[in-house]
């Protein structure tokens, strides 16, 4: 994994140097609990795009996660592709992510596209 | 803004060529963030003993809650939570999920469950599945009825129901597999045809040990056999029907030999090997018998047929280039299509239920393999090693295989395993005795 990516993305983009790198490292975490395991072949070829909220205290609203889009050809395996990621973002989540509250306002709300194209092969 | 010089733009540029990820970026009040790299482990699940919600029927409860944890965790993608460590007790199958206490052991999924006799000897068995970190049911419950000598079969089921909601694929627990059962020492070997639950269970014998018999294969309803016996001294081709064992023998002409059958995917058609005059070649017949059409035409030995799932093409195993590789051809015949290029023998290959994977048996320096190539023949992966493996049967959801491993010198001993089409998982397969030529039939009705 590459640990300079965020920065260089974060700079481009215009944030701030300071919250950039701190939410990317948080929420990265969250492939630690993207299990894909006991996914069928056909969901590890499902690339989904998930929006949801962040609560203040770094939580995820869990209501609030929804399926934005995803690239899945069966309704079963977009499901499965659908739920890991759903499973993943609550689970590491379930603590609380720890960003900063001065800038709440810019992880308040997360788009995140989960892309098993590189698992698929181990 | 970060100023960004032109050359650093150009260096930027190229840097964003290589990442991988996670990209984060932010625009319209929106934290964007790609990841690309997850984790691969089984899943942690609890799996309470399920409810006993009729007098007498706890045993009965405690047997099916162990056969569904163990299919789910048999298949090394799910790990079972010890009941040891559960917060929450479940006392009623209607109780509210707790769901905090469940996480608080890190299970992700639940599956609670209730059994029901009567006097009589009917049961009924339901279940549910909850996504604990989601706190929501996956599907609705479901029940299952049967007499109680059903009872594995109805564990099979849940179990089946669960790891579909899951992994989003078909399950493969209430299944069954056709084997060569062996005893006694490796030179005056009895082989006879057993019949069995996919993990070993209910095991019968459909021949006795007089004659000799080899490569049993289902047929795609499970309802017949087809296999070789060599009860004529010569091989020839029997089919079995399941049910009444009764059997007849395939019309082979006087002095020929027919052997490694295998059903197309209609049941109404079989490939098998025919040698006539010293030569092997595949033909086609009805399974009645009917209609004998001959496909291959050369003075090599073409054997080990398997169709695809659609019937249209046929992969098999010839030494037509001088040493036994896999071809592919027409289920009607015709110029056939080397797909096998590496170094060593390649044998007994056998068509993926999902019709995109060959699995095959590999003797390379001395070793033999079971490994998995595409079936244009790219990507070969080879998934075992050992003295001797041979004889891949893939399980109905094309997610599992299962082959023969012999072991070594004149006490070795040919028993049953299976492997993920990973690679992950080997593991032996509980039988009796010596077991070969596994042969895993459909999902039953």
């Amino acid at each position: 994994m590459n640990q300079t990516a965020p920065f260089v993305l974060i700079a481009l983009m215009g944030l701030t140097g300071l919250a950039g790198p701190a939410m990317a490292n948080d929420l990265r975490d969250i492939s630690k609990c993207w299990n894909v395991g006991m996914l069928s072949d056909a969901a590890k070829r499902v690339k989904v795009t998930l929006v949801f909220d962040l609560a203040r205290d770094g939580t995820p609203v869990a209501d609030s996660i929804t399926l934005l889009g995803d690239s899945g050809t069966t309704p079963p395996a977009r499901q499965q592709a659908f739920q890991a990621a759903r499973r993943a973002i609550l689970r590491c989540g379930a603590g609380g992510f720890d960003l900063p509250q001065q800038t709440y306002e810019q992880w308040r709300r997360v788009e995140m596209t989960f892309d098993p194209a590189d698992m698929r092969s181990k | 803004m970060v100023p960004v010089n032109r050359f650093a733009g150009l260096a930027m540029a190229a840097m964003l060529a290589f990442i991988q990820t996670p990209a984060i970026a932010q625009d319209s009040g929106r934290l964007r963030l790609e990841l690309t790299d997850a984790v691969i482990e089984p899943m942690p699940i609890a799996v309470p003993q399920f409810i006993a919600e009729s007098a007498g029927a706890s045993d009965m409860a405690a047997r099916i809650t162990q056969v569904v944890v163990d299919d789910l965790a048999g298949t090394g993608l799910f790990r079972q939570i010890q009941p040891s460590a559960f917060i929450s007790q479940v006392t009623a199958f209607s109780s509210p999920v707790q769901y905090a206490d469940w996480k608080a052991i890190n299970a992700q999924a639940l599956i609670t469950g209730a059994v029901t006799t009567d006097s009589s000897g009917n049961i009924n068995v339901k279940f549910r599945l909850y996504d604990v970190f989601a706190g929501q049911e996956m599907g609705d419950g479901l029940q299952f009825a049967a007499t109680q000598d059903g009872w594995r079969r109805m564990a099979h089921k849940v179990a089946d129901a669960v790891y579909a909601r899951i992994t989003g694929e078909g399950g493969y627990f209430d299944s069954r597999v056709v084997y060569v059962a062996e005893a006694g020492p490796k030179n005056q070997r009895q082989k006879r045809l057993g019949i069995m639950d996919y993990d070993g269970a209910n095991v019968q014998y459909l021949t006795d040990s007089s004659a000799i018999v080899l490569a049993p294969r289902f047929s795609p309803t499970g309802d017949r056999i087809l296999y070789t016996s060599y009860e004529t001294g010569f091989p020839r081709i029997y089919v079995l029907d399941v049910a009444s064992v009764g059997r007849r023998a395939l019309p082979i002409p006087e002095g020929d030999m027919a052997f490694s059958p295998r059903f197309g995917p209609d049941g109404s058609t079989v490939v098998f090997s025919l040698t006539q005059g010293g030569n092997t070649d595949l033909w086609r017949m009805s399974v009645d018998g009917s209609a004998p059409v001959r496909l291959t035409n050369a003075p090599s030995i073409e054997t080990a047929p398997s169709f695809s799932p659609d019937g249209a093409r046929i992969v098999f195993e010839s030494d037509r280039s001088g040493s036994p590789q896999l071809y592919v051809m027409s289920a009607s015949g015709g110029e056939p299509t080397r797909i096998s290029f590496g170094q060593g023998r390649y044998g007994t290959p056998v068509w993926s239920p999902r019709g995109d994977l060959v699995a095959f048996t590999k003797q390379n320096k001395g070793r033999f393999h079971i490994g998995v190539m595409r079936v244009d023949g790219s990507e070969e992966r080879l998934l075992t090693a050992s003295f001797l493996d041979e004889g891949p049967s893939w399980s109905p959801n094309g997610r599992v295989i299962m082959f023969t491993r012999e072991t070594q010198g004149a006490g070795g001993e040919a028993r049953l395993y299976s492997v993920d089409s990973t690679g992950r998982n080997l593991k032996p397969v509980a039988t009796s005795g010596g077991a070969s030529d596994p042969a895993w039939g459909p999902l039953q009705n």
